[in-house]
C-alpha cells in the first residue's frame, strides 16, 4: 500500500515537471524594456479614413520587379529581373523587351527610357532598342528617371547629383547638393525624381523631404517633415518614392512603416492611401506611378505585383 | 482460488507492471531532459579530459563546429537576451560599419518617437546603454557597440533593419559563448536562426567581410 503511494507520488511530480519544462520551451518571457515597439504609430493609421481603396492588383511573372512608370492614359512598364514588361490599361501584356542588365528604373514617354546601374537605354513602345547612351562611370548608381519636356532627368545615388540629358542622350547638366551643411543626404538608395509643369521635385529623403528645382539645378520649395506621426516622413530615408498627380498633388511611398501618402500641392498631407495594414508589414521598397486618370499604381516588389489604388467618391 | 480470482490477480499485476513502465518511462525523461542541461553549462575542457584516451576524436575538447546564428533568419524576438546559459548572454550586437548610413537620426539608437536627437538616457533605445554615438561631420555619425554592455536583446538590430540600412545585428560571440552541446538559445530560437558552422567560419557576417566588429 505504502509504496503503491510512493508510486503515484513519484509518477505525479515527473508528469508535472515535465509538462512545465515542455511549456516552457518558447514562452513569452522577454521583458518589454528589450522589445521594439512601433505599435502605437501602426495603431494610428487605423484612426484614419482611407479614401482610396485597392481596386485591382496585377501579378507579375518578375522574380524582382524594381520600377514602374506610366506614360498618361497609355501603357504602363514595369522594369525587373532582366526584363521590361510593357502593359495596357488593364495590367495585360502588350510587349516583353529583354534586357541587357538588371535595370534600376523606368519612365516612358513616346519612349521608355531604362535605367541601369551606370547608364540609360532608350527602347521605342515596339521594343525596338533606339540609343544607349554613354555611362555615368564606375560609381554611377541610378535610382530614379523622370520626363520633362524633351528632356530626361536620372538620380544618382552614387554620385550624389541629379544628371540632365536631352531626349537623345546628350547630357546638359548636373543639380549637385544645394549646400553641405543642407544639401542631399542619402543614407540608403533611395533617391527618387519626378516631373510636373513646376520643374522637378526631388526626394532627398535623408532629410525626409522633397525639393523643388528648376531643370537648371535652382533649387525652389521644400516640403516634408521628419516625424513618425502620419503626415511626417520617418526612418534612416523616407519618402523613398514620388509621382505627380495629374492636379498637381503628390504620391509617395516609405519604407519601414510601409506607406502610400498623398500630399497636397503645397506639401501639406492629404490622405493616406496604405499603411502597413493594408501593405504588409514586409512591403519593402514601393515605386509608384499616377496614370492620366489619376489612378495610382504601387509596385509592390515584395508581394510581386501591381496595386492599383483609386479614391472613392466621397459619400458625405 | 478461483479461475476469475487468479483473471483478476493478473489483470492487476499486468495495471501495475504497466503503472510502473510508464512512471520509469517519465523518470527516464525528466532525467533526459536534466542531463541535458546539465551538460549545456560544463562541456569545457578540463582537468577531467587530461589522460582520455579518446580525446583527440573528442568534439568537446576540439569541437569542430560551434553555434551561430543567422542574421538573415533572426526575428529580433528577444530571447538570446534572456535564454543563454551565461548570466550575460554570448551573443551580441555586431556592426558592419560599411553598411551603415551614420545617420543622425538612427533607428537603431533613438527610440521610435524620439524629440530630441541628443544622447540623454530617455532618448536612447538600448536598454544598457550599450551603443556609442560619436559625431562625424554634419549630418553623420559612428555608432559603435560596447561589448561588455550588450546583452544581445536585438532592440537596435529590429529598429536599425526595420527603419535603416540593417547594419547592425546579431552574432553569438565566440570570446564568450561556451559552445554547449545543446545551445540553449537555440532550442527555443523562434526563427529557427541557430545552426552549427566550422569553427573556421565562425562568423555568419554581413557585407563582404567588411565587419568592424563592437
Ligand atoms: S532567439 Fe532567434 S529570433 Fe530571437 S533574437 Fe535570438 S536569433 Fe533572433
Ligand atoms: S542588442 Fe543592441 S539594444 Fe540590445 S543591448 Fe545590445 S546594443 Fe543594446
Ligand atoms: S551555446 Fe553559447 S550562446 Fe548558446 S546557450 Fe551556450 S553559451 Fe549561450
Amino acid at each position: 500500500m505504502k509504496t503503491r503511494g510512493i508510486w503515484i507520488v513519484l509518477t505525479l511530480v515527473a508528469v508535472a515537471v515535465v509538462i512545465f519544462l515542455s511549456l516552457r520551451r518558447g514562452g513569452p518571457r522577454v521583458p518589454q524594456a528589450y522589445l521594439y515597439d512601433v505599435e502605437q504609430y501602426r495603431e494610428a493609421e487605423t484612426q484614419v479614413p482611407l479614401p482610396y481603396k485597392e481596386t485591382a492588383r496585377w501579378p507579375l511573372a518578375l522574380r524582382e520587379p524594381r520600377a514602374v512608370a506610366v506614360k498618361g492614359d497609355g501603357p504602363v512598364v514595369v522594369v525587373g529581373d532582366r526584363v521590361a514588361l510593357v502593359l495596357d490599361a488593364a495590367g495585360e501584356e502588350l510587349r516583353r523587351i529583354e534586357l541587357a542588365d538588371e535595370p534600376r528604373c523606368v519612365a516612358v514617354a513616346d519612349v521608355v527610357y531604362v535605367g541601369f546601374l551606370d547608364r540609360i537605354v532608350a527602347y521605342g513602345l515596339d521594343g525596338e532598342k533606339q540609343a544607349e547612351w554613354e555611362t555615368l562611370g564606375e560609381q554611377a548608381y541610378l535610382t530614379g528617371l523622370a520626363i520633362l519636356g524633351d528632356e530626361v532627368f536620372a538620380t544618382d545615388y552614387g554620385q550624389r547629383v541629379v544628371w540632365r540629358f536631352d531626349a537623345e542622350g546628350k547630357m546638359r547638366g548636373r543639380i549637385r547638393s544645394a549646400s553641405k551643411s543642407d544639401g542631399f543626404v542619402f543614407p540608403s538608395p533611395t533617391f527618387d525624381v519626378a516631373a510636373d509643369g513646376d520643374g522637378l521635385w526631388v526626394v532627398n529623403s535623408g532629410r525626409r523631404r522633397v525639393e523643388q528645382y528648376s531643370p537648371q539645378g535652382k533649387r525652389g520649395t521644400m516640403w516634408g517633415r521628419s516625424s513618425m506621426e502620419l503626415d511626417g516622413f520617418s526612418g534612416c530615408c523616407n519618402p523613398t518614392h514620388i509621382a505627380v498627380m495629374p492636379d498637381g498633388r503628390f504620391v509617395t511611398t516609405e519604407k519601414g512603416l510601409p506607406r502610400v501618402k498623398v500630399y497636397a500641392a503645397d506639401g501639406t498631407f492629404a490622405a493616406l492611401v496604405a499603411g502597413s495594414v493594408q501593405l504588409g508589414q514586409d512591403a519593402g521598397l514601393l515605386d509608384v506611378a499616377v496614370d492620366a486618370a489619376g489612378r495610382i499604381l504601387v509596385l509592390d516588389a515584395a508581394d510581386r505585383s501591381i496595386r492599383i489604388y483609386e479614391e472613392q467618391p466621397d459619400d458625405g | 482460488m478461483t479461475d476469475n480470482d487468479q483473471k483478476q490477480t493478473s489483470r492487476r499485476e499486468m495495471l501495475r507492471l504497466v503503472g510502473r513502465v510508464g512512471v520509469l518511462g517519465c523518470l527516464a525523461s525528466l532525467a533526459g531532459m536534466l542531463t541535458g542541461r546539465l551538460r549545456a553549462g560544463c562541456i569545457e575542457a578540463g582537468p577531467a579530459c587530461k589522460g582520455c584516451p579518446d580525446q583527440d576524436g573528442c568534439d568537446l575538447v576540439t569541437p569542430p563546429t560551434v553555434w551561430q546564428l543567422d542574421p538573415a533568419k533572426c526575428t529580433q524576438c528577444g530571447q538570446c537576451a534572456t535564454d543563454c546559459v551565461l548570466a550575460q548572454s554570448a551573443v551580441r550586437c555586431f556592426h558592419t560599419h560599411a553598411l551603415c548610413g551614420h545617420c543622425k537620426l538612427c533607428f537603431g539608437y533613438f527610440e521610435p518617437g524620439a524629440r530630441v536627437l541628443s544622447s540623454a538616457a530617455e532618448n536612447q533605445l538600448c536598454p544598457t546603454g550599450a551603443i556609442q554615438r560619436r559625431f562625424v561631420e554634419d549630418p553623420y555619425y559612428t555608432y559603435t557597440i560596447e561589448k561588455d554592455l550588450c546583452i544581445g536583446c536585438a532592440k537596435c538590430v529590429h529598429g536599425c533593419g526595420m527603419f535603416g540600412n540593417g547594419s547592425l545585428y546579431l552574432q553569438v560571440d565566440h570570446e564568450l559563448c561556451k559552445n554547449c552541446n545543446e545551445c540553449s538559445i537555440a532550442r527555443r530560437c523562434p526563427a529557427n536562426a541557430f545552426e552549427r558552422v566550422p569553427v573556421s567560419e565562425a562568423y555568419l557576417l554581413k557585407g563582404q567581410g567588411e565587419e568592424e566588429g563592437h
